[in-house]
């Protein structure tokens, strides 16, 4: 895709500047107007806080000393890998993410592509299936929240009732003991339905005589999946993949939505239970509550340069098994 | 178009349906598990729908019968009066609540449209230097992590003024999304030339062009992107918590349950104000679903 067109307006030859002929310009000066509000947003909103937080991460500020915060180099990351190498709260709330990720991300991939597949057989109703698997992903978090809450609670859950009915006697504190799980379930229900629509368009922008070829050359159902259609759909796991990481390790109202008990004034300061105690509620609470801004903006620089290394592992592998339209004498 | 001999030029023109073109039914053995696939998909579709079944079924029941055990699947006589009851009890102040929701809402959806389809114009119609860089950076902004922003955010929006200050989501708007403005680019670069020529010979610059061409033309993806911009802010709850403190939203207020004057939780009225909560976006989105499938489907594989 290109993005810069040949300019249709620059025919004289003469006051040309970077290209342009002063045409051109009295129309490229509309182009700056026309992204000014972006820009301006993205310096406000983005490199300002972006570069006060890597400023932060230096000093010992606590979120009011502005005139007495001093300067301490590397401290808050020395700290920060003290903690990951000594088992800290740093290195836990980390280990968590990365599980909460780790089993996130594959139950979504494939359980999405699995429900993907079916929905683009030959079916009725294809479009209001696809509808109603992506209902679950507009429902607000708070809603969400107290929805798993209700399912899961240890004393009148629907999931214990059921649970009670198929094997008699079984009583499972999820909240208090499980809560690991339900989030996970939580995040599983919430993710899959965006993952189905792009997954249907992967599989539906198959080519049809790609099928029809393999199809006449007598290729069984497996084979059309295993050799056509996955390889076809890569791209498509491969982006769910880079998301995954993205989101997944971001984690942070979730766990607290979920701990937070009715009629308590905590907010966002409420700490979820151990197992759900992920690396950006570790932030949270370094920040605000331990008024530690800069050892929190440390973690947080530290969890950037992770999602950055993990996405270009995932891109880099990426290159083994994700099919790219073939490109003509690459091969 | 059904036989076999159709030449591979045309079927390569046709887009793809599934569903729809017999020419796909290689996929499927249509006789041997039709059926079974059926009941696949409407079990899974059960799990999934089951927990927002749950809380309208919450939503009806009587205080007595919300903690009972085994739970009730279908009250006896529904409550219906628990949804009035959300908008009469004065402790809850659910209109104020719901007003303020819909004005922050709005506070940035409107502007966020406006302004992400005028950049998004301008990266898509006009060329001048250093455009393809500022492409970049806006690709790049779509990655960086969001919450990485937030905490140092607040130190400088509390320097500002702008913490428990609405005016923070409309300046938010502003500046757009870059993945508004992506939706907006691919929208706009595939318009004729013609009609901007056409508007350039009645002597209409860039800005009069896009507001009187352009924009009236883009109402699919003016739609769609309202519906993400709403729902950003409808359904967020860690940037009100974080940077509103006492103008409480519905998400803020829904988050820790409506309380009756002896400090219990009311979790059947809770839940009734859940699902007033939940039903904009349900009702916006089922209206919008076939551009919202759009929508992801573009910035999910060619973004």
């Amino acid at each position: 895709m290109s993005l810069m067109k040949p300019s249709p307006t620059g025919k004289s030859k003469r006051n040309r500047f970077l290209g342009l002929s002063s045409y051109g310009w009295a129309r490229a000066r509309w182009f700056y107007v026309f992204v000014a509000p972006w820009l301006l947003g993205l310096l406000a909103f983005t490199i300002l806080p972006v570069s006060v937080g890597l400023l932060m991460s230096f000093s010992n500020f606590t979120g009011s000393n502005f005139q007495t915060y001093k300067w301490v180099g590397f401290a808050n990351y020395a700290e920060a890998f003290n903690q990951f190498f000594h088992n800290g709260d740093a290195w836990y709330s980390l280990s968590r993410t990365l599980l909460f990720a780790g089993i996130t991300i594959p139950i979504n991939i494939s359980l999405s592509f699995f429900i993907a597949i079916l929905l683009t057989r030959n079916i009725r109703g294809q479009g209001i299936f696809r509808t109603l698997f992506y209902l679950p992903t507009i429902i607000p978090l708070v809603a969400g929240a107290w929805i798993f809450k209700l399912l899961f609670d240890n004393n009148f859950g629907v999931v214990n009732a059921v649970l009670n009915k198929i094997i008699p006697g079984t009583f499972i504190h999820w909240m208090t003991s499980y809560s690991f799980w339900v989030l996970i379930m939580w995040s599983v229900w919430m993710g899959v339905g965006g993952a189905i629509v792009i997954f249907m368009a992967g599989i539906q922008g198959v080519p049809t005589d790609l099928v029809d070829a393999a199809y006449i050359d007598g290729a069984s159902p497996s084979q059309l999946f295993l050799l056509i259609i996955l390889p076809l759909v890569t791209p498509v796991i491969f982006y769910q993949f880079v998301v995954g990481i993205i989101g997944a390790l971001q984690v942070l109202t979730q766990p607290i939505l979920l701990a937070q008990k009715a009629n308590s004034s905590n907010g966002l300061s409420t700490i979820p239970p151990r197992e759900n105690f992920m690396f950006l509620v570790n932030v949270y609470q370094q920040s605000f509550n331990q008024q530690r801004y800069g050892y929190g903006s440390a973690l947080l620089w530290i969890m950037f340069v992770f999602i950055l290394i993990l996405t270009l592992v995932v891109t880099i592998s990426g290159k083994y098994w994700v099919y790219y339209e073939n490109e003509p004498g690459k091969n | 178009m059904e036989t076999k001999n159709v030449t591979t030029e045309t079927t390569k023109n046709q887009t793809p349906r599934a569903g729809r073109n017999p020419k796909r039914s290689g996929l499927n053995r249509r006789h041997l598990g039709n059926f079974f696939l059926y009941v696949v998909i409407i079990a899974l579709l059960a799990i999934f729908i089951l927990p927002i079944f749950w809380l309208l079924i919450s939503s009806l029941k009587a205080e007595n019968d919300f903690v009972k055990w085994p739970p009730i699947w279908l009250p006896a006589i529904p409550q219906w009066n628990n949804y009035l009851a959300v908008f009469t009890n004065e402790r809850f102040n659910f209109l104020t609540q719901l007003y303020r929701s819909v004005i922050l809402a709005l506070l940035f959806a409107v502007p966020n449209v406006l302004f992400s389809a005028f950049a998004g114009y301008g990266f898509a119609r006009i060329n001048a230097p250093g455009k393809n860089i500022l492409f970049i950076i806006l690709l790049a902004e779509m990655m960086i992590p969001q919450t990485i922003m937030i905490f140092p955010q607040y130190v400088i929006f509390s320097r500002v003024g702008l913490i428990d200050n609405p005016l923070l989501w409309f300046l938010w708007g502003i500046a757009g999304t870059p993945f508004q403005i992506l939706l907006f680019r691919q929208f706009f670069a595939a318009f004729p030339k013609e009609l901007e020529d056409a508007a350039a010979i009645d002597g209409a610059g860039p800005i009069s062009t896009f507001i009187r061409i352009f924009l009236p033309n883009a109402r699919p993806v003016l739609a769609i992107t309202f519906l993400f911009a709403f729902q950003w802010v409808w359904g967020d709850y860690l940037n009100q918590q974080l940077f509103l403190t006492t103008n409480s939203t519905l998400a803020m207020s829904l988050a820790t349950a409506f309380v009756n004057p002896r400090g219990y939780s009311i979790l059947t009225l809770t839940m009734a104000g859940m699902v007033i909560y939940t039903l904009p976006l349900v009702v916006l989105f089922f209206f919008m679903q076939r551009q919202l499938v759009q929508g992801i489907v573009t910035t999910g594989l060619k973004g």
